[in-house]
């Protein structure tokens, strides 16, 4: 690690000897954001209101007879008419701020540390809190003033919070037990890593030969022939398909042509190849789009066979595609979700996208016990689903692992989680919020258990923990916020990076480094703690994860000959090692063989019948293929890319061009398949759209048709 | 451990502040901790001013000066790496918890004064032969290679003479920021 004084001194050397000061005065500062300001409030002048939101349907969590929580809207600042004055600018925004401040402060209640210094929105711009972290035991913390704190008897404040009873967990906390003026939420803490890693970072072509040196390694005393590496066009394709979620188009097909013939290396044309599609804002657009997706898929639990269009999906599905777009790390996108609370309707002032998260899991999974399950399963790899009924330790011996207890102590961490409903035109929008969890009578409100019945029908008691990080008894939110404290230790275990980097590696390679089942290689294990060791020392930067995979040998073998698959296949149990591309073998589909069979279909009047068995299909927007049956690892936005509208146009455009009718299907062949069409292919093309009444709509087979081959698909490992 | 700065201090709301004197104020703190991640001088004075901006735009509680330098370093160090990412460079990032007690125990003034007042003392404590070849270093931005033929010694000795000359600048400077 590099020194922190010596970068220290280095700057002030150079100060120091060359006196050297800021090249801006205090004014050019006042002026620059001055413009900014103005900008900004011609922008939301001019900016249209948001959408409804959809419906959602959820099964609400709470008592049927509860009310609504409306909030009345807030002033924003940028309501105000612009001015090119720049002190009218700052005295404007100064006084809206003034208002805002207002407006708040009257909004909500007088509490003993009540007022404007609460809102929620001015505590998130509070500067960091020192981090005073212990590793392993749950930290005291200060009090916080929280109008939904009740009085201990030690240090907690009262509330005159009417109770009828003590929630339970299984119970959501009631509308009328919380009066109106203690709704506000208990932000979570403000947040700061807590990852010390020992390695320097490495660039990605560093870490990737450190990779490929264990990888050969590996293969070697494995006594694994690595397949033959793919040809650099396939490895493009390859690339563009996983790593940015497309491949390159026709038109795009020139300039990475242009890169392929270079008189380099393949691994620096390699490297220009990942330089270029990083680089160009089309593809940029394509990697935040397709992770965002992939990453909220992984989060929510959802797999693409699923085609989820749940609103609360796509609402985490855009903020990650946002975090992405914006560089921002993995490991603070996991704490942000984990904790978010907040409004999941977008045009509530209180809104946060994140909040969505805890929503959209509740409604995947249909209980809490299954969707705080999920939470260990995708952020630490800990399979616990199972001993929700089973106890490894009791009489079932059926879990592998976790104990019942393990279970519910982790379970116990969601334990304040409370979901609202709110009503916002019409939509089924909902209120995440953690609140004070207390089972107990009012003596022992400083002991929060979670309580179940084990699998010998006996009642046991949890309190929030998993591995050694445990959190105490207590159930109130401002003496410890179970969920927040979880989603800290998540965001710097061990466990998140390894997860993290298991599942880009899988996303990529088809296989995650941990394998299949459980049967993993202990090489490749220790290669993905490298892996998740470097990727924390850069930043949790998912891109540089990306880019590292994509340099690695593994990301660049063909998927090798069926003798060597036999001898190391993970879908048949056993350990990956990497040395081939792995693939499920689907049918084999050649371009000219896809092309024939809606040929022949065409001309025995059968086409309807052959498109609509799932092979292919021209309905634009629907799903052409069955992608659990036909693309089982290829991502389904590959369908999307497909259908896309962008796609549709180029179709128009192609059908209404002037080139000739072979030309047309030349066209198509390159763009899918980067080379020239064949003599073969492009008379069995002519078949389709010869026996065609529309060619537009036979233009479109022709496309489905090469979509479908084995030559598109087998660099991306699916035949 | 979460601690709440509102517990035991008074809050001025951000309409009680000239947003003028609070840039005069912490400007020049700024732009020095960008310098000392890594920012030419240019780049630094970009990030100050979007670091104002960015804090500008919103309400925030003033609560002392200190705390409000924490504030403006932690914004600006998070533009600094966004922006450097953008640019698509891998940039080796300090553990950012790190870096900041180093410089909250070395630069207590939050705005640097001090450590250069000190740097300058010590600058004047060393062989006239190592504050040359810092000169070079620093001021000159001339190359090892050259430093080395100027002093007549061999790349690598002109490699260990700044860095002899920088550790005894770190402990001298170390021992007066700690007498302060």
């Amino acid at each position: 690690m590099t020194d922190a004084h010596e970068k220290i001194l280095d700057a002030f050397l150079e100060e120091a000897l060359t006196d050297a000061r800021p090249g801006r005065s205090a004014g050019d500062i006042v002026r620059y954001i001055n413009q900014h300001l103005e900008s900004a409030l011609q922008d939301a002048a001019d900016a249209a209101p948001l959408a409804p939101i959809a419906d959602a349907a959820i099964e609400s969590p709470g008592p049927t007879q509860q009310q609504p929580v409306k909030r009345p809207p807030v002033e924003y600042e940028h309501a105000a008419a612009p001015s090119r004055d720049w002190v009218s600018i700052v005295s404007i925004a100064i006084v809206l701020l003034v208002a805002t401040a207002l407006t708040i402060w009257l909004l909500l209640p007088a509490n003993d540390n009540g007022g404007p210094g609460d809102n929620p929105n001015i505590v998130k711009q509070l500067p960091p809190a020192a981090p005073e972290k212990n590793d392993t035991q749950p930290a005291p913390v200060t009090p916080q003033p929280d109008d939904n704190l009740a009085q201990n008897t030690d240090e907690v404040i009262p509330d005159n919070r009417p109770r009828k009873q003590a929630p339970s967990d299984t119970q959501i906390a009631r509308r009328d037990d919380i009066p109106e003026d203690q709704t506000r939420l208990v932000l979570p803490a403000a947040w700061v890593r807590n990852v010390s890693v020992a390695d320097d970072p490495l660039p990605p072509g560093d870490m990737a030969g450190q990779i490929n040196n264990q990888l050969a390694d590996a293969w070697q005393s494995g006594n694994d022939q690595p397949a033959e590496m793919l040809e650099l066009r396939n490895w493009a394709n390859r690339l563009g398909s996983r790593a940015m979620g497309r491949a390159p188009a026709a038109d795009e097909l020139e300039e990475i042509n242009s890169i392929l013939v270079q008189a380099k290396s393949p691994e620096l044309i390699r490297e220009d190849l990942v330089e270029h599609f990083f680089n160009k804002p089309e593809f940029r657009a394509e990697f935040d789009r397709y992770w965002g997706q992939m990453l909220a898929w992984e989060l929510m639990g959802i797999s693409p066979s699923m085609q989820a269009t749940d609103s609360d999906m796509l609402q985490v599905r855009d903020h990650l595609r946002q975090r992405i777009a914006d560089n921002d790390a993995v490991d603070a996108m996991a704490y942000e979700l984990i904790s978010a609370v907040g409004s999941t309707a977008s045009d509530h002032e209180e809104f946060n996208p994140a909040a969505s998260y805890m929503v959209g899991l509740l409604k995947r999974f249909g209980t809490r016990e299954l969707a705080s399950s999920h939470v260990a399963s995708a952020y630490l790899g800990q399979e616990t689903q199972c001993a929700q009924c089973h106890n490894t330790y009791g009489d079932d011996q059926l879990a592998d692992g976790a104990t019942q207890q393990e279970f519910y102590e982790f379970h116990a961490f969601f334990s304040q989680l409370r979901f609202e409903p709110l009503e916002t035109a019409g939509d089924n929008r909902y209120y995440v919020v953690n609140r004070n969890y207390l089972p107990l009578a009012e003596q022992q409100r400083s002991e929060a258990p979670l309580k179940y019945t084990g699998s010998d029908g006996q009642e046991y008691e949890a309190w929030p923990a998993v591995g050694e990080f445990e959190l105490g008894k207590n159930g109130f939110v401002a003496k410890v916020d179970r969920r927040t404290e979880l989603a800290n230790m998540i965001a710097g275990s061990p466990q998140f990076r390894e997860a993290v980097v298991d599942f880009v590696w899988g996303c990529m390679l088809n296989v995650p480094l941990s394998g299949i089942d459980g049967h993993a290689d202990p090489k490749m294990l220790e290669l993905r703690s490298e892996l998740a060791t470097q990727f924390a020392a850069n930043d949790f930067d998912l891109q540089w994860l990306v880019q590292t995979i994509a340099f690695t040998d593994a990301f660049a073998v063909g998927v090798g000959t069926e003798e060597q698959l036999a001898a190391n296949n993970p879908f048949l149990g056993d350990a990956p090692r990497f040395n081939v591309f792995y693939h499920r073998l689907e049918n084999r589909r050649s371009a000219i063989g896809s092309l024939a069979i809606v040929a022949n279909a065409y001309r025995s009047g059968e086409v309807e019948e052959v498109l609509s068995a799932g092979l292919l299909a021209r309905v634009e927007g629907q799903t052409a293929m069955q992608p659990q049956t036909i693309l089982p690892f290829v991502p389904s936005n590959d369908n999307q890319w497909a259908t896309s509208p962008r796609i549709s146009r180029q179709l128009d455009q192609i059908a209404n061009s002037s080139m000739s009718r072979t030309q047309k299907i030349e066209h198509l062949v390159l763009a899918a398949l980067g080379r020239p069409a064949r003599d073969d292919e492009i008379e069995q093309a002519n078949l389709i759209l010869d026996n065609s009444e529309n060619e537009r709509t036979a233009l479109q087979d022709v496309w489905w048709c090469l979509l479908n081959s084995v030559e598109y698909k087998l660099p991306l490992g699916v035949r | 451990m979460k601690s709440s700065p509102s517990a035991n201090q008074p809050q001025i709301s951000s309409s009680d502040i000239d947003p003028a004197e609070l840039i005069e104020r912490h400007q020049l703190g700024l732009w020095r901790y960008l310098r000392a991640l890594g920012c030419d001088a240019a780049q630094a004075d970009d990030f100050v001013q979007d670091t104002f901006l960015k804090i500008l735009q919103k309400p925030f509680n003033y609560y002392d000066e200190d705390a409000t330098a924490a504030y403006l370093r932690r914004i600006g160090h998070n533009l600094f790496i966004s922006m450097q990412r953008r640019a698509g460079k891998v940039v080796a990032v300090e553990d950012v918890q790190k870096f900041e007690q180093v410089w909250s125990r070395l630069v207590s003034d939050s705005h640097g004064e001090d450590y250069l007042d000190a740097l300058r003392t010590c600058l004047d404590q060393l062989s006239d032969r190592s504050r040359w070849a810092l000169e070079m270093r620093f001021r000159d931005k001339m190359s090892r290679a050259n430093i080395a033929v100027n002093l007549e010694i061999t790349e690598n000795g002109a490699k260990n003479l700044m860095q002899r000359a920088k550790t005894r600048l770190r402990e001298c400077v170390e021992r007066k920021v700690k007498t302060t």
